[in-house]
């Protein structure tokens, strides 16, 4: 899709969007979004990223709110210098870096696959038309 | 405590010149990359995304450049110097932000843009008045961005190279030396944009997040070798050094508690909630972020490199939490101060003051001269960052899509960057040095309150929502980004205050400093109210928008070489 690249790089369409040419037509790309695999690959995705979204907004949510209005249970000794605010604090990174393993995880078992394949499907349909372009 | 008296010692001599020699050393390698890379761009892909082609690690390596500034490493080491645990509260808040990018903007931006965070407002909409609109708030949050970083950088520089009020060096005063550090790193930005375009930047940005990890690192295990690697011990010492109660415990600076007034301690509270939730949400939202997902070739890159972003950035705020500890423990509360009220310098200090204990005064010198270099170059990559972020979304949304109604070419778009780029690189220099004696501190934090009322809610809706049109993301940007910059004007941030800008005159009665948790419902209230107004509807436009964000189809592939 980036075929005489140096000097002449053709004007993006209005969109700005899309490769040079869009081979693929409005209708092909409507068509998709009522198919059923397309469905469910919008589900499968939705599925993870609204809900986790919504949980580790409100975990953080209630760390600053716990930051800010709960201040004698953040400063609890746990053990030695340890309070509740460090612990809440590193749980913080912790499960930063647990969701960001977790979606990554999600969405090479679940989401990837069924992407390219429609994908390549929108792509094969769009060059056939063409004439085998 | 015990290595108290070393710290205070000004910058000597030997380590001035180390600390020059490796700044010149920096300067001359990423001219030399800006160089190559200018060489290697040629069409509007290779200007404003450096050709699609970089790496995920690359990209995490760039991701985390552009956002560990200057001002997040010395700032936050300093913060947490000063204030203990709420410099930790403030680097928390940064690393989650990254969770919204990774889960619901990354990849879905990769697969549906080209250049711009405008490509994908505009997608579904009438493309000139939303290309306006996202090209105002772009240059605003950058140039705030921008503004603060300058005006840090040249009063770094001045203390980096440890020249005191009164003193000279090279025939330069501590004024003059700041202006010329505001001057040098406006000059050196501009190039790295002009010439290297988002290929050289990105390099540049690769080396600084190697030498910026590296010399943190390093720093880290020196500070706690001198404690047997004994965390408890370090905290223990900072607590007490501190000379503060609850100084691991949230408080001291966000969310203060004033006696005898419940309700400034009301309104201090909500403060810190606000800030919370600018930080969090501003991330996504934040151009020259947005346009770092294009660099990538696909949109799983995309991901990956968001992982690696967020697997840097959050170490290397956990290797903050060890430096500013050490520096209260080891550079003492009044030795921090004295250098620098903000504790600003505190990173460095504490690289003298560990130096020469472990080392002696040459070795002392030397991991200053390496902090202090460390610190240069985060504060180059973040400002190239933001110039090129700028530069492309005039070059494209402005002056391709809205004057040339798309009809211009790659050629001219870059052309235009380029100019563009020297332009921004001017007035943000002109602006910073007139800025300079103002306390700037708070743009940062405005520019991430923009980006989390006029940007984020805008790009989400225009994500996932399939009523979402023209007027209302024109009403979600423009009420965002008004009702941010004016509830700051009408902050005590501007008057009202002892710190404020204004201190003479008094017209704040809004009384947060920080503005998102007001600014972030209205914008999101303009945007569905604007939404509804208008009768206008293009659901074929979001079926399309939604097949090529999910599957990748008809996204931009990485230039061939």
């Amino acid at each position: 899709m980036s075929p005489d690249r140096p000097t002449k790089d053709p004007t993006p369409p209005p969109g700005g969007n899309g490769g040079d040419e869009e081979p693929i037509t409005r209708e092909a790309y409507v068509a998709m979004h009522g198919d059923p695999r397309f469905v469910e690959l919008k589900k499968r995705l939705y599925a993870f990223v609204f809900p986790m979204s919504i949980a580790f907004l409100a975990w953080y949510l209630l760390y600053v709110l716990m930051s800010a209005f709960g201040r004698d249970v953040m400063g609890v000794v746990l053990f030695g210098n340890v309070n509740v605010a460090l612990v809440f604090g590193i749980l913080q990174f912790l499960s930063t870096f647990g969701i960001a393993v977790l979606y990554t995880n999600y969405a090479r078992r679940r989401l990837d696959s069924q992407a390219v394949e429609l994908r390549d499907e929108l792509h094969h349909s769009a060059t056939e038309k063409e004439g085998g372009r | 405590m015990m290595f108290a008296q070393e710290a205070v010692e000004t910058v000597s001599d030997s380590s001035r010149i180390v600390t020059i020699v490796l700044f010149v050393l920096m300067i001359t390698a990423t001219l030399g990359v800006t160089v190559w890379a200018s060489r290697n761009t040629r069409s509007a892909t290779d200007f404003h995304s450096g050709g699609r082609g970089f790496s995920p690690l690359q990209n995490g390596l760039a991701i985390g450049s552009d956002y560990m500034s200057a001002a997040s490493f010395l700032g936050i080491a300093g913060m947490i110097s000063l204030f203990g645990y709420d410099g930790f509260l403030y680097s928390i808040g940064f690393l989650v932000a990254w969770l919204v990018a990774l889960l619901l903007v990354a990849e879905l931006l990769r697969n549906s843009g080209r250049y711009t965070m405008g490509d994908v407002l505009s997608y579904r909409m009438q493309q000139r008045p939303v290309r306006t609109a996202a090209s105002v708030s772009t240059i605003v949050v950058s140039v705030f961005y921008l503004l603060a970083q300058m005006v840090g950088a040249g009063a770094l520089i001045a203390l980096l190279l440890g020249i005191q009020p009164g003193e000279t060096f090279l025939g330069m005063d501590a004024p003059t030396a700041k202006i010329v550090g505001i001057v040098v790193v406006g000059l050196l930005m501009t190039v790295y944009v002009t010439f290297g375009g988002m290929k050289g930047t990105t390099w540049v940005q690769i080396i600084k997040a190697v030498i910026l990890m590296a010399g943190a690192a390093l720093l880290t295990v020196l500070t706690l070798s001198l404690y047997g690697f004994n965390l408890g011990a370090l905290m223990s010492d900072a607590a007490n050094a501190s000379g503060q109660e609850g100084f691991l415990e949230p408080g001291l600076r966000y969310g203060v508690e004033v006696a005898g007034d419940p309700v400034q301690t009301l309104w201090n509270k909500l403060d810190l909630i606000s800030l919370g939730m600018a930080l969090v949400l501003g991330t996504a939202g934040l151009p020259h972020i947005l346009i770092r997902f294009y660099t990538v070739p696909d949109s799983q890159s995309a991901r990956k490199s968001v992982n690696w972003g967020i697997g840097l950035i959050g170490t290397f705020y956990l290797m903050t939490l060890v430096l500013g500890f050490g520096a209260a423990a080891i550079v003492g509360h009044e030795a921090i101060t004295a250098q620098n009220a903000a504790g600003n310098t505190a990173a460095p200090q504490l690289a003298q003051a560990v130096g020469t204990s472990i080392g002696g005064d040459l070795a002392g010198s030397v991991l200053l001269a390496l902090i202090a270099s460390a610190a240069f170059a985060a504060i180059l990559s973040t400002v190239a960052g933001l110039v090129i972020a700028s530069s492309s979304s005039i070059a494209h949304d402005f002056y391709n899509s809205v004057l040339r109604k798309g009809k211009a070419t790659g050629t001219e778009e870059v052309k235009v960057a380029r100019l563009a780029a020297l332009g921004v690189g001017t007035v943000a220099v002109v602006l910073a040095v007139f800025a300079q004696n103002l306390n700037v501190a708070f743009l940062v934090a405005l520019a991430f309150a923009i980006a989390a009322s006029a940007n984020l809610p805008t790009l989400l809706l225009s994500l996932f929502w399939k009523r979402f049109n023209t007027a209302g993301a024109l009403a979600g940007i423009y009420g965002g980004l008004i009702s941010a910059v004016g509830l700051v004007f009408f902050s005590p941030v501007v008057s009202g205050s002892e710190n404020a800008l204004i201190s003479t005159a008094d017209f704040a009665w809004f009384p947060l400093p920080n503005p998102a948790l007001v600014s972030v419902p209205i914008s999101l209230l303009c945007a569905v109210v604007g939404t509804l107004m208008s009768k206008e509807r293009d659901f074929d436009k979001f079926a399309m928008l939604q097949v090529r964000a999910l599957t990748g189809a008809g996204a931009e592939k990485a230039a061939k070489h």
